[in-house]
């Protein structure tokens, strides 16, 4: 559960993450596969779990992540439609006190971890575009779904402005304007909503708008998108 | 007569008010020089390098302070046409002598302005490769992978290939695998396959590429092709062809060694000795 604060021990799938409280310190110990990981923090230190975008697993490449759906969008010249995407999250360990917040382990949810290239390979040899987080989910048009375990629900609005059919087979969002929320206790986490213009038959632009929902907390942004300059929208030139 | 007279006299002293109006001149010079040295450095910053911005709001700078000087030079009736021609003579004679330097200070700018190595790129300049340093006006740094520290005139940049592995978002590798002509190569592809499929930071699009790419002398030769992000080039060419030996081993799939038939026309007889084993 996201927003829970470990207080004692908590056990999550082949996960078990153990607090040990001693005079003058607190041991955060986690073992997962045979992998164990310990921290020594301070006396008042507190342990809390959060979502986080699946993106720091096995290390940080990029702060993209492209959706690719596994069934094709259409929509009809002039019109809209919302859909309900999945993002998977794995979750981040923080601890914190008085004076200071720390992202001290982070636990992958997901079996699969793999990267794509959006954008052309130019002569064959020459890749171009980003680097993003591979994602392969189904897109659903049920304005109720909940998130899933492990998953941050991410509503999508798609808005085609061309006089054509057009066919969506894919999304690419940038982590870094894309905010994150959750409800604390629960396993329940929701991107800000979404607004995908297609401009034309190869350009799309992705909006990030609203919060989701009234009693979601905002996570806070993760050190590596800290102080970033960033831009509001993200442009997809070679098609959706 | 008034104690003023004198100080009158000396200002209405056509002298004197030359040099005042060559002071001013030079002071106008000197104002817009400032002036366009800020506007050429803000405008060439949004387009170019900051050090090559600098540069030549600089460069500006002189030019136009040279001109302001040699402007009020002339109004004080300096003549300056022996200086320039003296001048001219003494900046061919420093050209010369200087040649290699000002070929590295052009070539500098030209590299900087066209950007083809910037700080923190892992480029190979002739037979030297690693991490690009510094660029200067003069010099160009380079930190090999093994730390050693590279200094070379940016004139060699002009008159060598360079290699920039920075440019691209990912880079493809490739990788060649030989398996015994007795063993089952549709099952050694799909062991390769679900290895390379498995890897995180093999790029699932561009999808690999798996391929029989030669029928060797000892065996069956695949070649793997893969796309990798570029900062992850080096970790991925050390782990990958690793991983693909030892899921072959776990699968027993046999890597030859090099062998070599020998046919005999005359038959032979073999004779075992006594005692040996």
């Amino acid at each position: 559960m996201y927003g829970l604060v470990v207080k004692d021990s908590l056990e999550i799938g082949e996960v078990f993450i153990k607090v040990e409280r001693f005079e003058s310190y607190l041991k955060y110990r986690r073992s997962m596969r045979g992998d164990v990981k310990e921290v020594l923090l301070d006396r008042n230190a507190v342990v809390e779990t959060r979502p986080i975008y699946s993106l720091f697993y096995p290390s940080y490449v990029t702060g993209y992540i492209l959706v690719s759906f596994s069934k094709q969008v259409v929509i009809s010249p002039k019109s809209s439609l919302r859909i309900m995407l999945q993002l998977p999250v794995d979750l981040a360990i923080y601890a914190y006190s008085a004076d200071f917040y720390q992202l001290i382990d982070l636990i992958p949810l997901h079996s699969s971890y793999k990267y794509a290239l959006y954008g052309p390979v130019i002569s064959s040899v020459e890749a171009t575009g980003y680097i993003a987080r591979l994602v392969k989910e189904e897109p659903v048009a049920d304005n109720v779904a909940e998130p899933l375990e492990k998953h941050c629900l991410a509503r999508v609005l798609i808005v085609n402005k061309t006089q054509d059919f057009a066919s969506v087979s894919k999304i690419l969002l940038d982590a870094k304007p894309l905010k994150i929320f959750y409800i604390p206790e629960t396993w329940k986490c929701y991107t800000q909503d979404i607004k995908m213009i297609l401009n034309s038959g190869e350009h799309a632009s992705i909006l990030y708008e609203e919060k989701p929902c009234k009693e979601c907390v905002e996570l806070e942004e993760p050190e590596e998108f800290k102080g970033l300059l960033r831009t509001l929208s993200t442009e997809m030139l070679w098609g959706y | 007569m008034s104690i003023l007279d004198p100080i009158l006299s000396f200002l209405s002293n056509p002298q004197f008010l030359s040099i005042i109006i060559a002071v001013i001149i030079f002071g106008i010079g000197y104002f817009v020089a400032i002036v366009i040295r800020r506007v050429v450095f803000k405008i060439g910053v949004r387009f170019y390098a900051r050090n090559i911005a600098s540069i030549v709001s600089k460069i500006a700078y002189y030019v136009i302070l040279l001109i302001a000087l040699s402007t009020a030079l002339g109004y004080l009736g300096i003549e300056l046409t022996g200086l320039i021609i003296a001048g001219g003579f003494a900046g061919i004679i420093v050209g010369v002598a200087l040649q290699p330097l000002m070929a590295s200070f052009f070539a500098g700018l030209y590299v900087m302005a066209e950007r083809i190595i910037q700080q923190g790129e892992v480029v190979a300049i002739g037979n030297t490769m690693g991490e690009v340093v510094e660029v200067s006006l003069m010099f160009t740094k380079l930190r090999t992978f093994d730390g050693v520290l590279v200094t070379m005139p940016n004139s060699q940049l002009l008159s060598t290939v360079i290699q920039n592995y920075s440019k691209a978002v990912a880079r493809r590798l490739e990788f060649t695998v030989s398996i015994a002509y007795s063993e089952d190569a549709e099952k050694a592809y799909r062991v390769i396959k679900e290895t390379v499929d498995n890897h995180p930071y093999v790029l699932a699009e561009p999808a690999p590429d798996i391929f029989v790419s030669k029928l060797g002398d000892s065996g069956v030769v695949i070649t793997v092709r893969v796309w990798v992000p570029r900062t992850l080039v080096y970790p991925v060419m050390k782990d990958l062809l690793w991983k693909i030996k030892k899921s072959l081993d776990e699968a027993g799939i046999s890597i030859p060694f090099p062998q070599l038939d020998v046919w005999i026309k005359t038959p032979v007889t073999l004779k075992r000795e006594e005692g040996s084993g």
